[in-house]
């Protein structure tokens, strides 16, 4: 397979789930299409992203059931193609434990980037068939509440983080998002601008770029319906530039 | 004075049945004996069968030959035991040994028994060759042997082993105990490096605070204490630092956690890090099984009595028989070291009346000073 697997990550951790799609991006050989913290949110996302390979936290917390990272993934095999499986883990006990689930793989905790790039170097070369139905724009996985809402990424305008807290602003509205900003830079790739601590931006949505006291404030999205938000200092000039190559009409300096 | 206070031969030299130490219970077993002797001797002269010198005669010479018999059977028995560690292949030398030294020592008396041998209450026409003396020597012992060894070396021998059982108990009680003890669980202490390793290039300043608090977390569960107990207010200070790891993991509104702690209840002592696992269990099987979030946890400790009682409530599902599964041992620890640590204690675990369950600890203190 030469185009990057599709990977689902369900990680009830917040740092852990940031962390692990980082790692799975780094490769180069997996693109992650939904991060989620609830098997049931898996299941949802499963259905709108269709994915080669799932990474399961073995030992989800946010559930009624235990184990129910294990009850998920035998639940998965009652699905037409489901997903290959990788646990994670923080002990090999269920390794032993996985291999009667017909598991692909595991990954111990804490992760190391070696360790992912060889999972997914495996992964990789066993895995041959393609995706039937998978959808060709590239989405983001939001939520509204606890059900899932899967954004084309051309109809995001920016995202915005306060402290763990994550949203995206698109003209349907803000919804929230399950990753860092650091995450989501690292599955959207060079498409998206990190214009400051808190905020990434599609330099497409940006609609104006004004300078007001030292201070340069960007404005994305519609007229009757925008958001500002802030540059950093230090960032200010490689922002400007960045989008001003990206448009025609001025002229730069 | 514990097992391991000072390294002594685990079968106790000086302690003896009668609670006495050897030379003082021979001395009154020999005593005792002879004053059974004595009693048909004096009968015999009573009735003029014996003359009062035939009387001392025997007297003298089962003095002499009871306490031969008795010191050099208790020393084979205790040289035995040293050795071969087995009780009754012990008592068996001591009966073999007693029926030697009894025959030879009677030898000593051969010439005074063929002067006098009505004294020895010898019948007419009996033989009084060394062979025979022997031969009977050895078989009129017997019985002095047994009863010696009935009496005084197999109670002792019984002590010894008693005693050889408990040290064994404490010994196994002390490293279960340890192993009880170091209840940092690797999985959580993996899972908390991961999200520090996570949050090591966006959160650095969180990812240290996280380091030090695991740290901190590592050095209490592992220190080498000379007591086994401490104060709540210790306990309280080591949850804390717990909770807010598991914050840092979750988020903050997965989790909050919260103390009232009594006043008079603050110095009250129990076995360390007794609570851990009961918060543990009350966090992870029940405000993070919240789905949506917002789940709570709160202890409530106050003196009631002579007791201590801790209240750890959770707004979770409530509880359920996977919290009483063999891999959920959280429970079954805490119970396990109540039992060895602070008997007369309890631990129940109950759904609470507005949801969620509610664990509740009462720890009978302790009267005497810890070890």
């Amino acid at each position: 397979m030469t185009a990057p697997l599709r990977a689902l990550v369900l990680e009830d951790e917040w740092a852990a789930r940031g962390y692990l799609v980082e790692l799975l991006h780094e490769t180069g050989l997996v693109t992650v299409v939904a991060a989620v913290a609830t098997a049931q949110q898996a299941t949802e996302a499963l259905e709108q992203e269709p994915a080669h390979v799932a990474f399961v936290d073995v030992s989800l917390a946010a559930s009624a059931h235990d184990d129910s990272g294990i009850r998920w993934v035998r639940a998965l095999a009652q699905r037409h193609a489901p997903p290959r499986v990788v646990l994670t883990t923080a002990s090999e006990r269920h390794a032993i434990e996985a291999y009667s689930l017909g598991v692909e793989d595991y990954l111990l905790k804490p992760f190391t980037s070696e360790r992912v790039a060889q999972c997914a170097q495996r992964l990789s070369a066993s895995v041959r068939t393609p995706i039937a139905h998978a959808p060709a724009v590239r989405r983001v996985a939001a939520r509204a509440a606890t059900s899932l809402v899967f954004l084309p990424l051309d109809e995001v305008w920016a995202f915005e983080a306060s402290s763990r807290l994550t949203f995206v602003h698109t003209r349907r509205g803000r919804f929230d998002v399950d990753l860092s900003l650091t995450a989501l830079e690292a599955s959207l790739g060079p498409t998206l601008l990190r214009v400051h601590r808190n905020w990434l931006v599609r330099p497409e949505s940006v609609s104006s770029l004004e300078r007001a006291n030292g201070e340069t404030v960007l404005r994305v999205g519609e007229p009757d319906h925008s958001v500002e938000i802030p540059v950093a200092r230090d960032r200010a000039m490689l922002v400007r530039e960045a989008l001003l190559d990206a448009s025609v009409g001025l002229r730069k300096g | 004075m514990g097992p391991f206070a000072a390294p002594r031969d685990p079968i106790a030299v000086d302690s003896v049945a009668l609670a006495l130490p050897d030379r003082r219970a021979i001395a009154v077993g020999v005593v005792l004996a002879e004053g059974l002797v004595a009693v048909p001797l004096v009968a015999r002269a009573a009735y003029g069968v014996l003359k009062p010198h035939q009387v001392v005669i025997g007297l003298l010479f089962t003095l002499f030959v009871l306490g031969v018999v008795m010191s050099s059977m208790t020393a084979a028995f205790r040289a035995a035991l040293v050795r071969t560690r087995d009780e009754r292949r012990a008592l068996v030398a001591a009966c073999a040994t007693g029926a030697l030294t009894s025959a030879v020592a009677c030898l000593p008396w051969l010439p005074i028994m063929r002067r006098f041998p009505t004294a020895f209450q010898m019948l007419p026409g009996e033989p009084t060759t060394i062979s025979y003396f022997l031969l009977t020597g050895i078989t009129d012992s017997l019985i002095i042997s047994l009863l010696w060894a009935a009496v005084f070396l197999y109670p002792s021998a019984m002590r010894a082993v008693r005693d050889r059982e408990r040290e064994l108990f404490e010994a196994r009680t002390e490293a279960e105990l340890l192993r009880l003890r170091s209840h940092l669980e690797p999985h959580f202490v993996l899972n908390t490096l991961n999200a520090i390793a996570a949050m090591v290039v966006d959160e650095p300043r969180a990812a240290r605070t996280m380091l030090g608090a695991l740290g901190d977390l590592f050095r209490d569960a592992t220190a080498d204490r000379s007591s086994e107990h401490h104060t709540l207010a210790r306990e309280v200070e080591w949850l804390e630092r717990y909770a807010a790891i598991v914050r840092g993991r979750f988020g903050d509104d997965g989790l909050r956690f919260e103390c009232a702690v009594d006043e008079d209840a603050r110095g009250l002592e129990l076995p360390r890090l007794l609570l851990q696992p009961i918060v543990e269990n009350a966090i992870q099987h029940g405000a993070l099984r919240r789905d949506g979030g917002g789940g709570h946890v709160s202890l409530r400790a106050f003196a009631d009595g002579d007791a201590l009682v801790c209240e750890v409530r959770d707004n979770g599902p409530g509880p359920s028989g996977a919290q009483r599964r063999p891999g959920a041992r959280g429970l079954a620890i805490v119970e396990r070291r109540l039992a060895l640590e602070a008997p007369g204690s309890k631990l129940t675990l109950d759904p609470h009346p507005d949801g969620g369950a509610i664990a509740v600890l009462r720890i009978t203190q302790r009267k005497e000073q810890p070890r």
